[in-house]
């Protein structure tokens, strides 16, 4: 099929911007999209054509907290001290974590496993699910799901990427496309609402990839990095 | 006094250069107009706040790649607004509720949200706005309805025939042609 004959272009660039495309359908055209300055061109114009849509939608006001969030991943050196001393929670250069660096993965699972049976229930949220990303037995980053978060904690051992951003995905089971869970920092901690995606799939793997910053652009996981299993507690 | 939308620019620019005082005036006089479009697609307030969370995040990284190509600087945003959102909505697979009320003009010209946003922003007021409003009024009932159910809500085809008790075939038929029209009127307005 000629993707770039005009007639047939312009109705996959209309249906990609209402939104009517979803799996491998939208994946493809996001390639076309990073191949061809044509098709990238004709999505612009249904863009921009169906713009004035948006001005009907009445406007919302988002919660303080989300401006703190943003701040937080832009800019962690800045933020996250005071976020840290605010949640009292330990420094990644702790003692404790300096003496987890070298462990291998199955023994800081084991660690996380005895410090879940030891946590007041009332007063924590349950940690329903864990994985740890790790590289030659050095364990990169810790990733712990709760019924309504995900929170992912990186070690000193993450290389640190002006360049690259780090993207953490799901790897379903039946072999569709890689579901993004977000960035995830290369310092410090990030805590963010568990994607639904995380309950209505059978999960192979979580995978990390290097992306540009900002992340992905195209739908799809880039240079695939390190892959883990998720871990149900 | 310069109009806010003519300074998204330049705070665009800056925000590109790593002015996060400029990046965070942008994201004070726009973040109300994301948030209802997020609202509207995720239909819930937390995934609709991950979803702006994440885009700003994008935005932020990918100031320099704005050009006028791309619209305004908030057609711009709001299509990497809209791509998160249909991203996390397809992820889902399915979603909890379908919002049923959807704008519904086959009487009387649907309205146009003029409020003034607690930023300060006005919304609607523009050529363009008039002339879509004029050509979703040309749509027949089930163009109109169809469409509006993807674009502000985005659900998928499946999801529209589980909703509205229509064949898949007419679905896509409807999109299909109102869009067609659509593109047809808008052209023609403008050019008039």
């Amino acid at each position: 099929m000629n993707y770039l004959n005009e007639e047939r272009l312009d109705v996959l660039a209309s249906r990609y911007v209402v939104g009517q495309m979803k799996g491998q359908a939208r994946s493809r055209f996001r390639t076309l999209m990073q191949t061809y300055q044509k098709v990238r061109e004709r999505v612009w114009y249904w863009e921009r054509l169906l713009s004035p849509m948006n001005d009907s939608i009445p406007p919302r006001q988002p919660d303080d907290a989300v401006w703190a969030a943003i701040e937080q991943r832009l800019w962690p050196d800045a933020a996250i001290s005071t976020t840290l001393a605010a949640n009292d929670e330990p420094s990644v250069t702790s003692p404790r974590w300096q003496i987890l660096l070298p462990v291998a993965a199955s023994l800081l699972l084991g660690v996380l496993l005895i410090a879940q049976i030891n946590r007041d229930p009332a007063a924590v949220p349950m940690v329903t699910e864990v994985a740890v990303i790790q590289s030659d037995n050095q364990p990169l980053w810790l990733v712990e799901m709760t019924a309504t978060q995900m929170t992912v904690r990186a070690t000193q051992q993450v290389e640190q990427r002006n360049d690259a951003d780090y993207e953490l995905w799901i790897v379903p089971a039946d072999g569709t496309a890689p579901v993004s869970l977000g960035l995830i920092p290369e310092s410090g901690s990030l805590t963010r609402d568990r994607l639904a995606a995380l309950d209505t799939l059978q999960i192979a793997a979580l995978a990390v990839s290097r992306e540009q910053p900002g992340g992905s652009v195209t739908g799809l996981p880039g240079e695939v990095l390190f892959t883990a299993q998720l871990t149900t507690l | 006094m310069m109009m806010k939308e003519q300074q998204h620019p330049l705070w665009l620019r800056a925000s590109a250069d790593g002015d996060r005082e400029a990046f965070g005036a942008l994201y004070h006089d726009t973040r109300s107009r994301l948030f209802g479009v997020a609202l509207m697609m995720m239909n819930s307030r937390n995934l609709a706040e991950d979803a702006l969370q994440e885009a700003y995040i994008r935005i932020w990284h990918n100031a320099a790649e704005y050009h006028a190509e791309r619209g305004s600087v908030v057609t711009w945003m709001t299509s990497i607004v809209r791509y998160r959102c249909l991203d996390m909505l397809r992820a889902q697979g399915t979603r909890e509720k379908y919002v049923v009320a959807v704008a519904e003009p086959a009487d009387e010209p649907q309205a146009i949200h003029t409020e003034t946003s607690t930023d300060g922003t006005e919304t609607g007021f523009t050529a363009e706005n008039d002339s879509m409003q004029l050509c979703l009024g040309e749509l027949s009932t089930q163009e109109r309805q169809t469409i509006s159910l993807v674009y502000y809500q985005g659900l998928s085809h499946h999801e529209i025939v589980a909703h509205t008790d229509h064949a898949l075939g007419s679905v896509k038929s409807w999109i299909r042609r109102g869009l067609d029209k659509l593109k047809r009127c808008i052209q023609r307005e403008l050019s008039e």
